[in-house]
């Protein structure tokens, strides 16, 4: 399923792009767990930033 | 990620290679009530990870809410509507992307879809086609979410499309500030320091500013600045370029910063460290006397091949984890 979303990709950047590429970062994708169960407690302060790559 | 007020860092995660469009495009985080959000992917299926400790993420949504209007989505929950710019506060999410805006209030339990072409009854002459569109947290006073975007009408004004919620992003408003419309050539950013919400003009030479969550405008106000980003840097509007960085407490008279504040983007902490990172270098910097002097703090190796876009780090925010090492 994600092949056919990451088309839309594909066309908008107009580059070939290796299929190994393309797979691996689906199957990154697909390893990320489901979520839903978020216990905050913010009691530490910290600073987050953020990247392409999902580079957190 | 720093847990020390910024003297060091260190990478709590990594997908896999990302450009300015695809699977891994990442551009945007925003923290509320203990809980950091960050959407990936642009132009290809986005997903909104999550961590309340920060160094656990997976997704928000707990893959039972059924999303409708993504095409190619069925049967995998993971997938989000295209998200360009997230919003926290109250302990709700906000996001925006092209014709749709989404907001959750308990952290991925459940999520709603608000779809801008309700608008189309709007009794306006253009018709809304817009992308782009970035959320906006307007503060506690108001409890209003606005946002911004982009317009691909044919008739395109020169300043883009605002959007307003007052129930939490649950239903919008399109605005329609007829002295923006008239007077503030695009934009380049809009943040708000919770009395003020302030929108950067194209070039961010000129802004304009709204002391009732966008339902008036003054302005144009001259930054003495050009082609600079805007920051909310404690309760100041920071306006940084490559010729001149300035600041404002109200948006309507503006000073010069110190010689050699960083170009990008700069956030605060309550205690006043300065933390700036730009998406054309590969490091974060620290100031702790209000941007006189700047340190490296952490540098990393960008991703150079089967990518485009820039690898530098795009967005920054404060924000409290539950547990302390």
């Amino acid at each position: 399923m994600l092949i056919l979303l990451h088309l839309t990709t594909i066309i908008v950047c107009a580059e070939e792009l290796p299929a190994g590429f393309i797979k691996g970062s689906e199957e990154r994708r697909e390893r990320i767990p489901i979520g839903g169960n978020f216990s905050p407690s913010p009691i530490a302060p910290v600073f987050v930033a953020v990247g392409h790559g999902g580079r957190f | 990620m720093s847990r020390d007020d910024g003297k060091s860092w260190s990478q709590v995660h990594w997908g896999y290679p990302g450009s300015d469009h695809g699977l891994w495009a990442t551009k945007a985080i925003a923290y509320t009530s203990g809980v950091f959000v960050v959407p990936i992917g642009w132009g290809a299926a986005t997903a909104w990870l999550a961590s309340e400790d920060g160094e656990t993420w997976r997704h928000l949504t707990n893959g039972k809410t059924q999303l409708t209007g993504i095409k190619a989505a069925d049967g995998d929950p993971s997938v989000m509507l295209g998200t360009w710019g997230i919003a926290g506060g109250k302990g709700v999410f906000v996001t925006g992307g092209y014709m749709m805006m989404d907001a959750t209030p308990d952290f991925g339990k459940t999520i709603t879809i608000f779809a801008s072409h309700k608008f189309k009854q709007n009794s306006r002459s253009r018709k809304l086609v817009t992308h782009h569109v970035g959320p906006v947290y307007c503060g506690d006073t108001s409890g209003r979410f606005l946002a911004l975007g982009n317009d691909r009408s044919k008739e395109n004004p020169v300043f883009e499309n605002l959007y307003a919620s007052d129930d939490l992003g649950q239903s919008w408003i399109w605005l329609e500030p007829m002295l923006l419309n008239e007077k503030c050539n695009g934009y380049s950013g809009i943040v708000s320091n919770g009395e003020t919400v302030l929108i950067a003009d194209k070039e961010a030479a000129n802004v304009f500013i709204s002391a009732n969550a966008g339902d008036t405008w003054e302005g144009p106000f001259p930054s003495g600045t050009a082609r600079a980003s805007l920051s909310m840097v404690g309760t100041e509007f920071w306006l940084l370029g490559s010729k001149a960085a300035r600041a404002s407490r109200d948006g309507k008279t503006w000073c010069d910063l110190p010689k050699g504040i960083p170009t990008g983007k700069i956030v605060a902490s309550p205690d006043g460290t300065l933390i700036s990172i730009d998406r054309h270098r590969y490091n974060i910097l620290r100031s702790t006397d209000s941007g006189e002097r700047w340190g490296e703090v952490h540098r990393f190796q960008p991703e150079t091949e089967n990518v485009h876009g820039a690898q530098g780090l795009r967005d920054i925010v404060f924000g409290y984890t539950a547990n302390k090492r």
